[in-house]
């Protein structure tokens, strides 16, 4: 190696931080600059890659009538097709765990695993497996994942009018896995003309899912289409052609099509004109036996009433009988029974008389035998009267017998005589006394006799009474008797006879209640015939409209109709190409700024070199090398510092930067792992343009030094002199400054190089600081404008029905659970303006009552956050759609349903336009809307703030309610799921930090560092002056310091600039990323400039530390 | 005691295997208010003992005393504070930071100071009162040293110490300083060290320091110093 080269090598490790940083500028800028320029071709190439893995389809053919094996033949017979898969898809609504999505099913090849050239469109499977039988599929998973749907969970088809059966063969699906699909990369799947027109799942079944007698969709690969790449000109051309050829096949097919169509709906005109004529025939039998039959009923009705009636007489009959027997029965017995009362009377009456008799007959007794008693006591008493005067007599006697005895004696006794007539006549009356008692006695026995003889009658008569009355009596008993016995016969024979009437009742009461029923039943049936005599010919008359219908569609048949679709045309896809796109355009503003910062360092660090070199450039001057070959020294110096700082960020950008952008783009796309290659055209344009930019910086740094005569090389430098500067100019400023501030500014204009880079460094480092804290703000902004201030409800539920009542009104009204709540319409639209230069999909949002929006969403200026007044005329719109389609306020807006492409757009003025982050929405007051569309709106969806005290509780009670509310949304999931994705965001703001801090450290570094070479002498020299180490330190750097101030108040500014260029470049149609970043942001970006100037600061400290004060004392050379 | 006092002071650098005596057993001392010639060939040592008598390094062995503090055990920081308050440094090149003013060259070392002199006060000592907003790419070498000078002399040190002052200017302007040298040490009674390689500045000082490979040769007083303007060389 030549003494010249030894040189070289010296130089470079002589001055190691010098060439590591024209290193590690160069390596940043080639870094960024290969990095995203790498970013797009990968992205394509992987997506390209992933799409011939999964054998997606080049084109795919949709028709309006399906297509027939003939069809797919045809098609496969084509010149330049390769594979043909012919499959089914059908779009439904469909309820998951309860809650309602859109859905669409796709057919699967029989076995998914293999990768035949006819299967295609390959989903990759990442959970589960495939579907094995009907019933059973796979659910496309999203790149965001909102849901929880888990495998085993089962998805139900709503099939109400049974729109569905003649497409679907099953209408329950579990799911048994989860896919990835080329064909649904994106995380918003498309739309539909289900639903809100939004399609929510995609999901693969097997093919014999499917029930429709033709295919309704055609995948077609294209020969050597899987060679180019999907995003290049090759292949559009390609397709194209392709497209064009298939396009001749397309019309001669629709021909044939047509006819066969209409052939076959004449056909089944015949057929359903003959199937009319036998129905309606088969229907008038049926009713004319049904007729007869209600008629057979009706008299068999009214004979069982006939025989009810007879019946109810003989049993009224019965009962009548029965009861004049029974009062028959009750007088007879009642007679009878009076007799024998009577007859009992008489003999009681004859007893109770005998009786008497008796006691007469008694009393007679014991009145004759008292009499008789008494009449011989009288005539005893008498007798007794008679003997007592007898006895008196007697003595009478005595007394003149003894009165004559004495007399007789002598005596003389005067009364004798007297007595003695006395006597006699006593004697006489006495004896007459006795006659007469003896008559009387005579008498008294003789009446005695006689009433004893009557006495006698009278008891014989008794006697004879008393018998006829005991026989009397016995006949009585025997009566009575007699009477018991034919009264417990009378009564056994009306208990029999009750017992047959109640029988017979009961018949009769049951044979009623037949009849009842009987008659129900022919009502019922009449009623039935009748109607069935209105369906029938209701039937008919439809029928008959049909085959009118019919036949006039088939007059007016249109040719069915082929739609081929490429890629370009499949909605993922082209978001996909769309964002790769925007990423290509970012590599060239990054690059811009290191690529300028990478000339200004290599120009200050090859001129500080030559200026170093100065010596060295005379002694080869003298020595007689050519100013080329001197030149050529540091080319080569810089030349090497360039490619090796090159290679080292090429390969470090071009592995990296795209790989962290794939992630972040993860977030939106469901990709697989990303192809890193290595792109050496971008590689060698990285190498060229920094070569170019340092080489040119070299050249210019040496080209002063190279054209002085060697002898003043030879000599030392003069030092730049001291210059008064501008600033100095205004004394009362420059007066007020300290001599330090003074010097600091001096040495910051001596040097205008410098001064460009750092501030420009420093700036692009501030910039890139703010548009990372941008890009952390929008996030935030997302999160917390949109879901916190601007829209004000929580919870968005779906109706089941426009009405809201019943219970679901109860729960909306119960204050515990709901502040609030807005009955809305909101339908996805095509948007578009009057030229339709653009159109994009935003949301057709309608409240009921157009007064109460602002209580839900917070309408509003994004600059000024002033209020925007919605009332009945209004239509406000979000502000990424005005700016897309570039309306303004009084400007026309086109409205066009996903679902019906065709139908007149709907035009309505722009009243104002509103602060918005997510989804695009089209504020309508009905009004307005039922105006321009002519149809009413259907306000089939709600939004409510719940009580935040009982959040929970309100929405249990909404799923509750699945039946009324069958899909709820809340807010607060969606937060967690924009939450969820900011790592990857983050990810982006690390990186672009990373890439500030290395910007801002290698210009700072290089800075100082080349301050510090310069300024030995002087930083040696305040040592010995006794300066402190601080006070050098400050010294020296507060030029620094002060440049990074600038540089950062540039960046600042700049930052601005940049951040909103990347924010329109990256964003999709469905976000606005916040314009603006934050004070915070600002202070942020600031902070860490500051930070990164700090940790600059340390290194550089150590280098004062290390400059030997015994420089000092040096000469200068 | 002496003004300074170096006792057995060596000074030995170390590389690898080779040990350097750059001053081997120093002895010498300075008293207030002398003007002191310290003088040796080139590769004699004059320059570490300069360096090591003006704070800039420390020695090995031995002791320094100045106003009898041992500065030899010093540590950086202490070195620091001995110079910005102790040493005046007039260097051959001058070192004037070439982006400051003449005065704002003498400001940047007083500001320092706890007790500097007014640096239109010294320039005027100097004689650079009319030149005092110039850069010193517009002075020339003398009056550039001047400014240097001054620079020193505004920190009001306790020692000025200077390193060939007059190597980087002619013979005529060289005599100058050395007068003003002489002068200020006379003026202002500071204690001046002259180092150089030559010998006929000895005749100027009050003591001279003879230095010969790291070695104090000779130490002698001058009785009778000479006026700068009349030595010649």
């Amino acid at each position: 190696m030549s003494a010249f080269f030894k040189d070289i090598f010296r130089s470079v490790r002589r001055s190691m931080s010098r060439f590591l940083s024209i290193i590690a500028i160069t390596a940043l800028g080639a870094g960024v600059f290969a990095g995203l320029a790498a970013v797009a071709p990968d992205m394509w190439q992987t997506g390209d890659d992933y799409f011939d893995r999964q054998n997606l389809m080049d084109l795919r053919l949709l028709s309006t009538y399906g297509f027939t094996e003939d069809d797919i033949a045809q098609i496969r017979g084509e010149e330049g097709v390769r594979g043909v898969f012919a499959t089914y898809s059908a779009d439904a609504v469909a309820s998951i765990g309860g809650t309602d999505y859109t859905l669409r099913l796709h057919g699967l090849p029989d076995d998914p695993g293999r990768m035949a050239q006819d299967d295609m469109n390959l989903p990759v499977l990442v959970e589960g497996r495939w579907p094995e039988k009907k019933g059973e599929c796979v659910l496309v998973k999203k790149a965001i994942e909102i849901d929880s749907e888990q495998i085993g969970d089962r998805i139900v088809i709503q099939n109400e009018d049974g729109e569905l059966d003649d497409m679907l063969a099953c209408m329950e699906y579990e799911i048994v896995g989860f896919v990835e699909s080329p064909y649904y990369l994106s995380f918003t799947l498309g739309t539909t003309d289900k639903g809100n027109g939004t399609l929510y799942y995609a999901a693969y079944v097997r093919q014999e899912t499917f029930a429709a007698e033709v295919y309704t969709d055609v995948y077609v690969s294209i020969e050597g289409a899987e060679e180019l790449n999907s995003f290049g000109q090759e292949y559009h051309d390609l397709i194209a052609d392709s497209k064009a050829r298939l396009e001749i096949l397309a019309d001669e097919r629709q021909e044939v099509r047509l006819e066969e169509i209409r052939q076959e709906a004449n056909e089944k005109l015949l057929d359903a004109k003959q199937e009319y004529v036998e129905g309606k025939a088969e229907a008038e039998e049926q009713l004319a036996e049904a007729k007869a039959q209600l008629q057979d009923a009706r008299e068999q009705i009214e004979k069982g009433e006939e025989k009810l009636r007879d019946g109810q007489r003989e049993y009224d009959q019965g009962v009548l009988l029965l009861v004049e027997q029974k009062a028959e029965y009750q007088q007879k017995i009642a007679a009878a029974e009076q007799q024998l009362a009577q007859s009992q009377q008489e003999i009681e009456r004859g007893r109770s008389q005998l009786a008497q008799g008796k006691e007469q007959l008694d009393a007679y007794e014991a009145l004759f035998a008292e009499q008789s008693a008494a009449g011989q006591k009288q005539l005893e008493e008498e007798r007794k009267k008679l003997e007592g005067w007898s006895a008196q007599l007697e003595k009478l006697a005595e007394q003149i017998a003894t009165a004559e005895q004495i007399e007789a004696a002598g005596g003389s006794v005067p009364e004798l005589p007297a007595m003695r007539q006395q006597y006699a006549e006593q004697m006489r009356q006495l004896a007459d006394a006795k006659a007469l008692l003896e008559q009387k006695t005579q008498e008294g026995q003789e009446e005695l006799a006689k009433r004893r003889a009557e006495l006698d009658a009278a008891w014989e008569e008794y006697h004879t009474k008393a018998a006829v009355l005991e026989a009397g009596s016995l006949d009585l008993e025997k009566g009575k008797n007699e009477l018991a016995r034919q009264k417990g016969e009378a009564e056994q024979g009306f208990g029999q006879a009750e017992a047959q009437l109640a029988a017979a009742k009961e018949q009769l009461e049951r044979g009623k209640a037949e009849l009842a029923d009987a008659k129900k039943q022919l009502e019922r049936g009449e009623r039935e015939y009748q109607e069935g005599k209105v369906e029938a010919e209701e039937q008919l008359a439809d029928a008959k409209q049909q085959i009118e219908d019919a036949e006039r569609q088939i007059a007016e048949l249109a040719a069915p109709e082929w739609y081929l679709l490429d890629r370009d045309m499949t909605e993922s896809i082209v978001l996909f190409d769309a964002s790769t796109e925007r990423m290509n355009q970012l590599k060239t503003v990054f690059p811009v700024v290191f690529f300028l910062v990478a000339a200004l360092v290599a120009l200050t660090t090859m001129t500080r070199m030559v200026d170093e070199e100065r010596g060295i450039i005379g002694t080869y001057k003298a020595l007689g090398y050519s100013n080329v070959k001197i030149g050529f020294k540091y080319l080569c110096y810089a030349a090497m510092a360039t490619i090796l700082g090159s290679a080292l960020g090429i390969g470090l950008g071009m592995y990296f930067l795209p790989k962290i952008i794939w992630n972040a783009y993860g977030i939106v796309f469901s990709l697989p792992k990303m192809l890193i290659t290595f792109h050496w055209g971008i590689a060698l344009q990285a190498l060229l343009a920094l070569l170019f930019f340092t080489l040119g910086a070299t050249y210019l740094a040496c080209k002063a030094s190279l054209f002085e005569v060697p002898a003043r090389l030879l000599q030392p430098r003069a030092p730049k002199a001291g210059k008064r500067i501008l600033l100095e100019r205004i004394g009362l400023l420059w007066k007020r400054l300290n001599f330090t501030a003074k010097t600091t500014a001096r040495n910051l204009f001596l040097n205008k190089r410098r001064l460009i880079m750092t501030a420009l460094g420093v700036a692009g480092c501030t910039a890139l600081l703010v548009t990372a804290m941008g890009a952390r703000d929008s996030v935030s902004t997302v999160l917390g404008d949109q879901f916190e201030d601007i829209y004000r409800f929580d919870v968005m539920a779906t109706l089941a029905e426009q009405e809201i009542s019943g219970e679901l009104l109860d729960a909306l009204e119960t204050p515990q659970l709901f502040e609030s709540y807005l009955q809305i319409m909101n339908k996805n639209m095509n948007a578009t303006n009057q030229e339709e230069s653009y159109t994009m999909t935003a949301y057709l949002y309608i409240p009921k009552q157009p007064e109460r929006l602002s209580e839900f969403v917070d309408l509003r200026h994004r600059r000024d956050k002033a209020k925007i007044p919605f009332g009945e005329d209004s239509v406000v719109i979000t502000e990424k759609l005005a700016e897309n389609l570039g309306l303004k306020p009084g400007d026309t807006l086109r409205l066009q349903s996903v679902t019906a492409p065709d139908a007149r757009p709907t035009e309505l003025i722009v009243t104002d336009i509103c602060e918005n982050y997510v989804f695009n929405y089209i504020y309508v007051s009905p009004k307005v809307y039922e105006k321009a569309a002519g149809k009413p709106c259907e306000f089939t969806q709600l939004v409510a703030r719940t009580n935040p005290e009982e959040t929970q509780a309100a929405i249990q009670k909404l799923e509750e309610l699945s039946q009324q509310v069958p899909t709820i949304t809340l807010i607060s999931d969606i937060i967690g799921t924009v939450k969820g994705s900011i790592d990857s965001v983050n990810i982006i703001i690390f990186v672009l930090i990373i890439l500030a801090g290395a910007l801002a450290f290698i210009v700072l570094y290089n800075l100082t560092n080349i301050n510090v070479g310069e300024r030995v002498r002087e930083i040696a020299t305040l040592k010995v002056l006794g300066f402190r180490s601080g006070e050098t330190n400050a010294y020296i750097f507060r030029e620094t310091l002060i440049l990074s101030m600038i540089g950062c108040v540039l960046g600042l500014g700049l930052g601005l600039v940049l951040y909103q260029y990347v924010v329109k470049t990256v964003e999709v149609d469905i976000l606005m990323l916040g314009r603006t970043v934050s004070l915070g942001g600002y202070l942020m970006a600031s902070a860490l400039t500051m930070l990164f100037t700090w940790l600059v600061s340390i290194f550089i400290n150590r280098r004062i530390r290390q400059v030997d004060m015994v420089e000092s004392l040096k000469s200068v050379d | 005691m002496a003004f300074v006092e170096f006792q057995n002071v060596s000074k030995i650098y170390r590389q690898g295997e080779v040990e350097t005596r750059a001053l081997d057993g120093v002895n010498f001392t300075m008293e207030q208010g002398e003007f002191v010639v310290i003088v040796g060939a080139s590769g004699a040592g004059k320059t570490t003992l300069l360096n090591i008598l003006g704070g800039m390094d420390s020695c090995t062995e031995g002791r320094i005393l100045i106003e009898g503090r041992d500065i030899s055990h010093y540590s950086a920081r202490q070195l620091t504070e001995y110079r910005r308050y102790d040493i005046g440094f007039v260097f051959q090149f001058y070192n004037l930071v070439q982006n400051l003013t003449a005065r704002e060259n003498v400001e940047l070392a007083a500001q320092i100071c706890k007790e500097p002199l007014p640096a239109e006060q010294v320039l005027e000592q100097v004689g650079l009162g009319h030149r005092m907003a110039h850069f010193p790419a517009q002075l020339s070498g003398g009056e550039q040293q001047r400014v240097a000078i001054a620079r020193a002399l505004a920190k009001n040190p306790k020692l000025l110490l200077c390193d060939e002052p007059t190597g980087a200017l002619d013979y005529k302007t060289g005599k100058a300083i050395l007068k003003l040298l002489q002068d200020t040490c006379k003026n202002s009674k500071k204690t001046v060290a002259l180092i150089t390689h030559n010998q006929a500045f000895t005749a100027l000082a009050d003591r001279v320091i003879q230095v010969s490979s790291g070695k104090v040769t000779d130490m002698r007083i001058n009785e009778n110093p000479m006026s700068a303007e009349r030595i010649e060389w």
